[in-house]
């Protein structure tokens, strides 16, 4: 088992328990004199019209969809980047363990690996046209 | 992992936690110090003058007793549980972020490691993880105050954030590459024996820091909380501490974005001409590593500051205009001709 | 011995705490908490990843699911006006029967395939080893700790490596996949000019004194 995120595991044990102080906190210290007016949603002073929770407009969602998208093409970006020039005995680095890892791409497979990548960022330039073109980025 | 060991990390983390949360306060002072001198005011100077103490030191205590003894508003209308929960995401998720920043120099032969979770080797990816969690604070505030202005204001809000996601993250795409490695130390390390990174990649950095503008819903992207429009955004109906919480997760927010701005591009605690090498370990040299870092971030905080009172804000159209039609391909050309360059002077230069 | 038994009560606690998340998302009568369950699902998997010392899979889970996935549900929600639920969205109706079957099909499926897996033939020298090696090389430690070492702390490494090289057409397939998506997307939900009677009307269209306000007011 992996103790390397356990920091991680407890700062995030800290920091809900330091959210949730807050909570209480202000809960208990604060004083409290409901009104009718106070429970109302605020709107400027005007009685609300309507409910507040209407649709909206479906651009939103195409924009969350290439969102997805693009998030996972960067997800894949990510390791090339980091190990397209990592086995370059010159470039290595010792890690926060003092270890020189030099895991990465082969040096032959280098200009290959590169060709790929292009290609692979040639398509969702394709994609990213297409979206465009068909005005998914048009904000009347 | 022995109980000492998890004592020690306990400790580094309430202290880095204690640092943190005593920094957004004193920042709040300084904005507002900023805000007056850009419009020829005093800004807050009485706080603390009883004791002797100058220029309002105690403001930031009295905002926090404020923010607690308020009345803690949750008005009927609202999804409770919903309602509570965002705001606590909020701040959850803003402090975590911190686990994986270096805050000074990081190795098995340093005095102390100036990290939380010092053996991630992906800690830029686990930034840009916690960075996207800070989307629900927002868009779950929105939804459960029931409330128009809130309803609108977070669904821009969102909107916002995961469009700048993407030009954030496309950004360090080139300085990873040049480094190659997700771990902020070894790019650190990269910088002071090479570059530094705003060198090397300064269309990476103009579109790195403009994301983190966006990301913290500073102005000019304060689109949110656009006060003459949507009043106060998807925080309308908050109150109280609960207001609060926001409020401080967007400040722990711009420390997060300046320490991985000053890591990244701005050769992290490396000066040039003082000799320090990832290697050097003496307290003079880890106390001298400590401070650069420090200062470059509050460089880099007061910059953040001091924008906000130079541009006025974007309409939402032109926002939106501006990350998929400017950044997005703007960061797609930076990484194929970084990835070229490299690939090209790598292979035939030595 | 010891960190086996801590191991095995975090698994179990995980595991617990992810199939209630996952009852809640399937009970739940409001879609906006079915999706918040659902993101308490996403966690636990990604604690389990960490536990399995899959921490890029761990990192993926947390950035794609629970940042951008959940999201587009949440927007997908909104989009909706019927958020509170009906009998329509529980478990009655027409489809009870139907459902059940196709849930235990595929649980079926899963047990089955699951215990009759076979490791494939290439497979790593250390499979069934629960021991870490050590972050720093050590006197004595077995043949496979230094490849095992380079596969777990190298990871953004070793992934890219293998993506572009063993599993390159895999990748490019997996841009064009991609890019499918999208434009089904963009085909599915946006209207071309032709077809704008059926957007939502904007502000300038809508008559003086109706009272439907549209989500994207810009400016």
């Amino acid at each position: 088992m992996s103790t390397d995120f356990t920091p991680i595991f407890l700062f995030l044990a800290i920091a809900v328990g330091t959210g949730l102080s807050m909570l209480a906190l202000s809960a208990l210290l604060g004083p409290r004199k409901e009104t009718r007016v106070k429970q109302m949603p605020y709107e400027s002073g005007m009685d609300p019209i309507g409910d507040a929770r209407q649709r909206f407009d479906v651009r939103f969602y195409l924009v969350a969809i290439a969102f997805l998208l693009f998030d996972v093409e960067l997800l894949y970006l990510y390791p090339w980047a980091v190990a397209q020039w990592s086995a370059e005995p010159a470039l290595a680095v010792a890690n926060s363990a003092g270890v020189v890892l030099t895991a990465g791409v082969p040096p032959i497979f280098r200009a290959m690996v590169f060709w790929e990548i292009m290609v692979f960022v040639a398509i969702l330039t394709a994609a990213f046209a297409y979206a465009w073109k068909k005005g998914v980025f048009e904000w009347r | 992992m022995t109980l000492w060991v998890l004592i020690g990390i306990v400790i580094k983390i309430l202290m880095i936690v204690g640092i943190t949360q005593g920094t957004v306060a004193y920042l709040i002072l300084v904005e507002r110090k900023i805000a007056a001198y850009a419009q020829d005011r005093i800004g807050p100077n009485r706080c603390g003058a009883q004791f002797g103490l100058p220029a309002a030191l105690l403001q930031p205590l009295a905002d926090g007793a404020k923010m607690l003894l308020k009345e803690d508003v949750v008005p009927k209308y609202v999804t409770k549980p919903l309602y509570i929960l965002a705001p606590w995401i909020a701040i959850v998720t803003a402090m975590i972020g911190f686990a994986v920043v270096p805050f000074g120099p990081v190795g098995p032969n340093q005095l102390i490691d100036f990290q939380i979770a010092p053996n991630v080797d992906m800690g830029l990816l686990y930034v840009l993880a916690v960075g996207s969690l800070a989307v629900y604070g927002v868009i779950l505030a929105g939804w459960a105050s029931n409330n128009k202005y809130a309803f609108i204001g977070g669904l821009r809000s969102s909107a916002q954030l995961i469009s700048y996601e993407l030009p954030l993250g496309m950004s360090i795409l080139g300085m990873l590459l040049l480094a190659g490695s997700l771990d902020m130390n070894q790019v650190i390390a990269w910088q002071s024996q090479n570059a530094w990174g705003v060198l090397v990649q300064p269309l990476g950095f103009i579109l790195f820091f403009t994301s983190a503008f966006a990301e913290t819903n500073r102005l000019p992207f304060d689109l949110p909380e656009s006060e003459q429009e949507l009043v106060g955004g998807f925080h309308t109906e908050y109150s109280a501490m609960k207001f609060g919480m926001f409020f401080l997760g967007e400040y722990l927010h711009i420390i997060t974005v300046s320490f991985i701005t000053v890591i990244l591009f701005w050769g992290g605690w490396h000066l040039p001409f003082l000799g320090l090498t990832p290697e050097s370990s003496g307290l003079i040299d880890t106390l001298l590593k400590v401070g650069i870092i420090t200062g470059k971030v509050f460089l880099a905080i007061l910059f953040i500051m001091w924008i906000r009172w130079t541009l006025p804000r974007f309409r939402y159209d032109q926002l939106m205009d501006l990350a998929w039609k400017s950044m997005i391909p703007l960061a797609l050309i930076n990484l194929v001709a970084t990835a070229g360059i490299v690939q090209l002077v790598r292979t035939y230069w030595n | 011995m010891g960190e086996v038994v801590v191991a095995r009560i975090l698994f179990l606690a995980i595991a617990a705490l992810g199939l209630l998340a996952a009852l809640g998302t399937v009970l739940s009568r409001n879609l906006v908490h079915a999706a918040l369950h659902l993101v308490g699902f996403f966690f636990c998997v990604a604690c389990l990843f960490v536990m399995l010392e899959a921490e890029f899979l761990a990192a993926v889970q947390v950035l794609i699911y629970i940042g951008a996935v959940a999201i587009l549900l949440m927007f997908g929600i909104m989009l909706t006006r019927n958020t509170r639920g009906d009998d329509a969205t529980s478990l009655s109706g027409p489809w009870r029967l139907p459902g059940l079957v196709a849930g235990l099909c595929l649980f079926g499926a899963l047990v089955f395939g699951i215990n009759n897996a076979v490791s494939p033939s290439g497979a790593s020298p250390w499979a069934g080893e629960a021991a870490r090696p050590s972050l720093v090389e050590r006197e004595g430690e077995p043949a496979w700790a230094a490849e095992r070492r380079r596969a777990v702390e190298d990871m953004g490494r070793v992934v890219g490596e293998e993506f572009l090289t063993r599993y390159a057409m895999a990748f490019e397939l997996a841009g064009l996949l991609l890019t499918a998506a999208l434009v089904g997307a963009v085909a599915l939900a946006h209207r071309d000019e032709v077809g704008a009677a059926e957007l939502p009307p904007t502000v300038e269209a809508l008559p003086a004194d109706s009272a439907e306000p549209v989500g994207t007011a810009a400016s």
